[in-house]
């Protein structure tokens, strides 16, 4: 029977590979910023936290960053009549994910969305923003979005689910339409939501205590599509042993300190993802890694042990130790997959809470209820003095946030770490 | 007997109003300047907006404004450690501060917790004169309903924490003669009205917002009521005479007769009446601040829109003001009737909810963005190396852009048109 489940999961987490995301290779350069843009869902710092640790720490390239235009109640037209020329370009982003449509399908119609989307793309595309990812919007959770909004009547996360999934199709066209990239976060949503509703229970949230605004979990998800569809490759190191010549080698973001008698030392500047919670708890990560492919396709930090003088060995990285096979050592192991608790779990975590302050300022600055959203009031009261003060304004707190985000960026320190081999018993 | 019975029910009002207007709201008058800036710094704000929306929508005087800073919650320690600040950044004339619900710390009044608050209030005031403020005025605590503070369960009954507020409004007198600031009481109306509301409607009516100790929306009103009559405002928004034989209308400072004929006037008003936001859908709802009307003359002596016609063409005539309609007599519209009073949802309302929202928004600003802006400022400078010079020009661009808040709070309301029409009733003769 676990066998059974297990080809299961094998098979719904290759589909989820195969199915939804498109970008083939690397859509980032080195120094490049992304603008995360979207609604609430954004704005509240979860799965653009997610991608913008991702993409300091784990780095698949140089010296990238994010800013969260993330703004409460936000839809596409919204978005592209107040924020997007005054607020967004005001930064010079080379990179932009769109993530809008949770809004525009309670408050406007398809045509809308699509029409504003079409002139959004246009206008990044103009502007400077080499690469766009049109993301498809989320989903409401099927058990906490009738009891928040609508009495209790489950029909109507059906019919919202529905609607949000004809956005979907709308966005994934306008991308096809103006070759740029697009992520279906919607289907990865749908699909991970039923997966963990299986497996938990109908009552398990998996987008939110409110049906809309998921935790840790459904921001995870998005996270993956987002990672996925700027062509993240998942390659975050290998370390090679070969225990009979007593040579450690790695790639590049981990250097070797010393090997001796199965006591490998090293320094990483490049860190695996780092999960946390309760998996049975929606505010975790920890929960949705059997659902979708996270390790497999965006985190592999892998050890390759050559020459095993045993069968197998007993690994301690950290303060967990694991044993596995001689074969599957050759074969190599992913350590973050593996140990979900390691050495870079607490640096990780004081990066991650790093960025998160900077996303919060981004968002006191550009958010719903922002200083630039007051500025363009003021100007607009008063086109003469307050445009003149926009101007000089604006370009203040561009310099404030980006000095801000350098310094998020530069917190990323080298984490000393080491893994002991030692011969064990059966695995 | 029918008739005399109404001139009871008449008599009887206006006394009330007159033992009201004397007893609970006569208080020395407090002169705003035209172009004041008025800061109010307390831990309740909803009746800071509107005044400030009466200030600005009824112009009993030139182009004073209002700021609203502080939120529920505040002290006097607040006030000192950041609100006073913020309120001199933008060199207001006169600042209001309103505290003492949680200076009290819902205990039985003490000699530490009169003091502390003596203290506090004394060097607020005494900082707010040198930061520039012309006039500094201290007002009571506002006084709590006790049904709420028992629904609360506070530690306290709300008979021993309505004296310590009562001790703590005495203090703020104190202070007050001391710093040579103005005083207001504002405790003793709300109290008073609270009781009197209670008595009518029972004591599901609750004046204070049934999850904490603070004014709802009633009770913002007759705090509202009470400054206004503070600052001797004298409540004359506006007349419009139409003589119905000529077809002539005329219209006081603030509303231009567009067009007028026998028995309809068009207009165009930069000057509003007061307009309460709620639907009158229960009068014994106190979140409809409506409902709180009948214990104080609000329209009759803050917000008098008068309507006089003239030579009506017959006993009875039907006004129509907005979607509303009402029949007067003729001898009631030569005399004027108010359509502030008479017409609650009349063409004001949207315009001057849009008014209040704008307020409601500023203090927002003010108290929320414009405060974790600084916040972060501060923080930034104390983390990251090198950070001095962005943090100040972020400091800057909070101070110009709250300035210019607070200046495009100076001009005119937008005017409104709207139409009055008055038709004979089929069958009533003078």
């Amino acid at each position: 029977m676990k066998i059974i489940r297990s080809i299961f999961l094998a098979l719904s987490v290759l589909s989820f590979s195969q199915l939804l995301f498109a970008a083939e290779a690397l859509q980032l350069h080195k120094g490049d910023i992304v603008a995360l843009c979207g609604d609430s869902i954004t704005e509240q710092t979860r799965y653009s936290l997610f991608v913008g640790t991702y993409l300091v720490a784990c780095q698949p390239c140089e010296n990238l960053s994010t800013i969260n235009f993330g703004a409460g109640g936000a839809t596409s037209k919204s978005f592209l009549e107040t924020k997007l020329s005054s607020h967004v370009l005001a930064f010079h982003p080379t990179v932009a994910t769109l993530c809008y449509g949770m809004n525009d399908t309670a408050s406007c119609q398809p045509g809308v969305y699509a029409q504003s989307m079409k002139q959004i793309v246009q206008i990044l595309k103009n502007n400077g923003v080499r690469y766009l990812l049109v993301g498809s919007p989320g989903v409401v959770d099927t058990y906490a979005y009738p009891k928040t909004f609508r009495g209790g009547d489950s029909e109507t996360a059906v019919k919202r689910n529905l609607a949000l999934g004809e956005l979907s199709k709308i966005a994934e066209q306008i991308a096809k339409e103006n070759s740029v990239g697009f992520t279906d976060i919607h289907s990865a949503m749908v699909k991970a939501m039923q997966q963990s509703k299986a497996k938990y229970g109908q009552e398990y949230l998996f987008a939110g205590s409110d049906g809309v605004h998921p935790d840790l979990n459904g921001n995870l998800v998005m996270a993956y599509t987002v990672l996925k569809g700027l062509g993240c490759n998942g390659n975050i190191g290998t370390i090679t042993v070969d225990m009979k010549s007593g040579q450690a080698t790695a790639t590049e973001g981990t250097k070797v300190i010393s090997y001796a008698n199965g006591q490998l030392a090293l320094e990483s500047t490049r860190y695996p993802f780092c999960f946390t919670g309760d998996p049975a708890s929606p505010s975790s990560t920890t929960g949705m890694l059997e659902f979708i492919p996270f390790n497999q396709d965006l985190n592999r930090y892998i050890l390759i042990v050559k020459n095993s003088p045993a069968a197998s060995l007993k690994i301690q990285w950290g303060e967990i130790s694991k044993i596995f096979t001689a074969e599957q050592l050759a074969a190599g192991i992913n350590l973050a997959a593996e140990f979900l608790k390691n050495p870079f779990s607490l640096p990780f975590e004081k990066l991650q809470e790093t960025i998160r302050k900077q996303h919060l300022i981004d968002t006191q600055l550009v958010g719903n209820a922002s200083l630039f959203n007051q500025m363009a009031e003021n100007r607009e009261k008063n086109p003469e003095v307050g445009g003149k003060a926009f101007e000089e304004d604006r370009d203040a707190l561009v310099q404030f946030e980006s000095k801000v985000r350098a310094n998020s960026s530069n917190k990323l320190v080298p984490v000393r770490h080491s893994i002991l081999m030692e011969p064990a018993g059966q695995p | 007997m029918k008739t005399f019975s109404n001139l009871q029910k008449k008599l009887a009002v206006i006394l009330f109003h007159l033992l009201l207007g004397t007893s609970l709201f006569a208080q020395a008058p407090i002169d705003l300047q035209p172009r004041d800036v008025v800061a109010f710094c307390g831990d309740s704000g909803q009746f800071a907006e509107w005044i400030g929306a009466y200030l600005f929508a009824c112009q009993p005087k030139s182009a004073v404004q209002v700021l609203v800073f502080g939120d529920r919650g505040g002290t006097t320690k607040e006030l000192l450690d950041s609100t006073c600040n913020k309120a001199i950044s933008l060199s207001p004339n006169v600042v209001i501060l309103c505290y003492g619900m949680q200076d009290g710390n819902f205990q039985k009044s003490n000699p530490q917790t009169l003091e502390s608050y003596r203290k506090k209030l004394s060097q607020a005031v005494q900082r707010l004169k040198s930061g520039g403020v012309r006039l500094v005025i201290i007002t009571t605590p506002t006084a709590l309903d006790p049904d709420v503070f028992k629904l609360k369960k506070l530690p306290i009954t709300p008979e021993d924490y309505s004296s310590t507020l009562s001790d703590l409004g005495k203090v703020a007198q104190d202070v007050a003669k001391q710093e040579n600031a103005g005083f207001i009481d504002i405790y003793t109306p709300m109290a008073e009205l609270i009781k009197k509301a209670k008595e009518k409607f029972g004591p599901t009516y609750l004046m204070t917002a049934a999850d904490y100790v603070y004014p709802d929306k009633g009770s913002h009103f007759i705090l509202a009521y009470t400054f206004l009559k503070a600052f001797g405002m004298d409540g004359d928004i506006g007349a419009i005479t139409l003589d119905m034989a000529s077809g002539t209308a005329t219209s006081t400072a603030g509303h231009k007769v567009i067009s007028s004929d026998k028995g309809k006037v068009e207009l165009e008003s930069t000057r509003y009446p007061f307009c309460s936001s709620g639907k009158s859908l229960n009068p014994q709802d106190p979140l409809d601040p409506r409902s709180i009307l009948a214990f104080f003359p609000f329209n009759q002596e803050l917000n008098r829109y008068l309507l006089i016609v003239k030579n009506a063409s017959a006993g009875n005539l039907e006004v129509t003001w907005g979607q509303q309609s009402k029949e007067f007599s003729s001898d009631a519209l030569e005399k004027g009737v108010n359509l502030a009073n008479e017409f609650p949802d009349g063409p004001f309302c949207a315009p001057f909810e849009a008014i209040t929202k704008e307020m409601s928004r500023a203090k927002s600003f003010y108290n929320g963005t414009a405060n974790r802006l600084l916040a972060t400022a501060d923080e930034t400078e104390a983390t990251i190396p090198d950070s001095h010079e962005v943090c100040e020009k972020l400091r800057k661009v909070v101070q110009r852009q709250s300035e210019l808040l607070k200046n495009s709070g100076t001009a005119t309301p937008s005017p409104v048109r709207h139409v009055i029409t008055i038709a004979p009733v089929a069958g009533s003769s003078k």
